[in-house]
């Protein structure tokens, strides 16, 4: 006996939903319904995908996950999926489903942690450097690992626009009080506001840090 | 919980883990769904991850970001940028603090605080601090001698203008009294002048008057005189008169019949006609009122039988004579 879900897939009846949920796999078409529904309506061309992709991580983070970007992909594919068999989410937004779904996918992952589920592939790779909160004084000593990150941070700058290298290097130019005032000169002749400079100025900051990722992992 | 205003510290709180459940789980929630909240979180995380590298996280703060935030490897990696980006600062201004300090002195430990475009435009009032410190010395320095000479010049040229008014007062009082002198002397010329005429003019009249008439003559001879009347010389020629003069006469009296106005001083010249030779000269003379003469007495003494010449001279107001007729007569003795 067959069964034929509302995905078009054709399995046996032995097959659960649960195995089903679990082998779940986005297709395109999928993923651009999941887009469309995100931007509700108006296109961002993925910013909003990527932005909450960003958060998930950071709130997985926070949460001492050992691996927050896969519990922010794997909110994410939940969400897509429930999209695909449902056909659309109505009475919630977008962020709010993605909130709801990040909470159930973080109590699974503290109860499996509890009940020592996780896989050794869930752990991070630990270096001599994570074990312990780093002070700066040992990572001075390490003048070849700090050359090259900092020959990679040259290198991503150079990749920047330049008008988003100039706004990057004179955002965090200065001290404290300095700084500040810096910053506010920096959005007047930018013609923005000290928010929207920060927003700006954080977001080429996460480019930044990925590129460095990047380049540090060559 | 106000999501409209998110406080910093209560978001720096929540990202170090010390909040209590039910706000963590509020904002952890608003972390997904509210976009302001979450720009300001994230913004928050990294200026707290920066103010962490820069040292500048202190007591509880940095005890909880050390303990709590610094737990997960993915935030370790953030602090690791943000420790790099902070090097490569440091770089940049040390590389923008050494070339402004080839040509200043003005480098200041913070310059790292400094953008490139800021510390291009600093660089134009500190590379000349120096030359426009000296500059401005000399300057002070010039204005103040040029000052002062010219106060020293002022004081001179006053007192130079001092002297010279009180020198032009004396030369102006000295022109009164040297003024005042000559009228004074003016005036005493005109008044020897007065009294010369008055002297002249009675000499002459006691020179006519006889001597038996003079006073102080009562007891001496009468004097014998004999009066001719002559006309001046024409240009025709005439009969000069002849002067027949007796033996024992002590004068002629001559009365001269005048051409010109009388009313000037005249004066009377004997000259031997043959010779030219002046052998007898008057006192001032003066007309006799209208009758338009002039008497002239001549000391018969110095008379001889011979032709003679009296010049009648007119004298000016400035004293110069001037020959204005002749009478020539001969003189017969007896």
């Amino acid at each position: 006996m067959y069964r034929i879900w509302p995905s078009g897939e054709v399995t046996d009846s032995a097959t659960t939903k649960a195995e089903l949920k679990k082998n779940w796999l986005m297709t395109e078409s999928a993923f651009v319904q999941f887009l469309n529904w995100f931007d509700e309506g108006v296109d961002s061309g993925g910013e909003k995908y990527l932005e909450m992709r960003r958060r998930l991580v950071s709130y997985f983070d926070r949460k001492n996950c050992l691996l927050p970007d896969e519990l922010a992909d794997e909110t994410l594919n939940r969400v897509a999926r429930r999209l695909e068999e449902e056909g659309s989410i109505i009475n919630v937004s977008p962020a709010h489903y993605c909130y709801i779904i990040a909470k159930f996918v973080f109590l699974e992952y503290l109860r499996r942690t509890e009940h020592g589920q996780v896989s050794i592939d869930e752990l991070s790779p630990l270096s001599d450097t994570a074990l312990s909160p780093p002070a700066i004084s040992e990572r001075n000593e390490e003048t070849d690992r700090e050359e090259k990150r900092l020959n990679c941070l040259e290198h991503c700058l150079k990749d920047l626009e330049q008008n988003n290298r100039e706004m990057i290097i004179q955002y965090y130019q200065g001290e404290q009080r300095a700084k500040i005032e810096n910053r506010r000169a920096l959005a007047e002749a930018s013609g923005i506001t000290m928010n929207a400079l920060s927003i700006r100025a954080c977001r080429i900051r996460d480019r930044l840090e990925a590129c460095l990722s990047s380049c540090l992992s060559l | 919980m106000n999501e409209q205003n998110y406080d910093d510290e209560i978001l720096t709180q929540y990202l170090l883990g010390s909040l209590t459940e039910e706000k963590t789980e509020r904002l952890d929630e608003l972390s997904l769904t509210d976009d302001q909240m979450a720009a300001r979180l994230q913004m928050i995380e990294n200026d707290l991850v920066d103010a962490y590298v820069r040292g500048e996280l202190s007591g509880k703060t940095l005890s909880q970001f050390e303990s709590s935030y610094l737990a997960s490897p993915k935030r370790r990696e953030r602090v690791s940028f943000a420790e790099t980006l902070l090097v490569l600062e440091k770089k940049r201004a040390t590389e923008i603090a050494r070339d402004t300090q080839q040509t200043t002195v003005a480098a200041g430990p913070r310059s790292s605080g400094d953008s490139s475009k800021r510390s291009s435009r600093l660089r134009i009032f500190v590379v000349p601090r120096l030359a426009l410190q000296w500059g401005f010395a000399a300057a002070a320095l010039v204005l103040l001698l040029a000052g002062g000479y010219l106060m020293f010049e002022n004081m001179r040229l006053r007192d130079q203008m001092r002297q010279a008014q009180a020198e032009r007062g004396a030369l102006e009082q000295r022109e009164r009294e040297l003024q005042q002198q000559l009228a004074e002397q003016r005036s005493s010329d005109s008044e020897a002048k007065k009294e010369l005429a008055r002297v002249r003019d009675r000499l002459e009249e006691l020179e006519q008057i006889a001597p038996d008439q003079r006073p102080g003559n009562a007891n001496q001879r009468a004097l014998r005189i004999i009066a001719f009347n002559l006309a001046p010389q024409t240009r025709g020629i005439g009969q000069i008169p002849t002067l027949v003069v007796p033996a024992g006469t002590d004068y002629l009296a001559l009365t001269l019949d005048l051409e010109t106005d009388t009313l000037q001083a005249f004066r009377a010249a004997l000259k031997n006609t043959a010779t030219g030779q002046i052998v007898w000269r008057s006192g001032n003379l003066k007309a006799r009122g209208k009758s338009k003469t002039v008497r002239v007495r001549l000391p018969a003494s110095s008379l001889k039988a011979q032709n003679y010449t009296v010049d009648l001279s007119r004298i000016s107001a400035s004293g110069v004579a001037e020959i204005v007729s002749s009478y020539p007569f001969r003189v017969v003795t007896q």
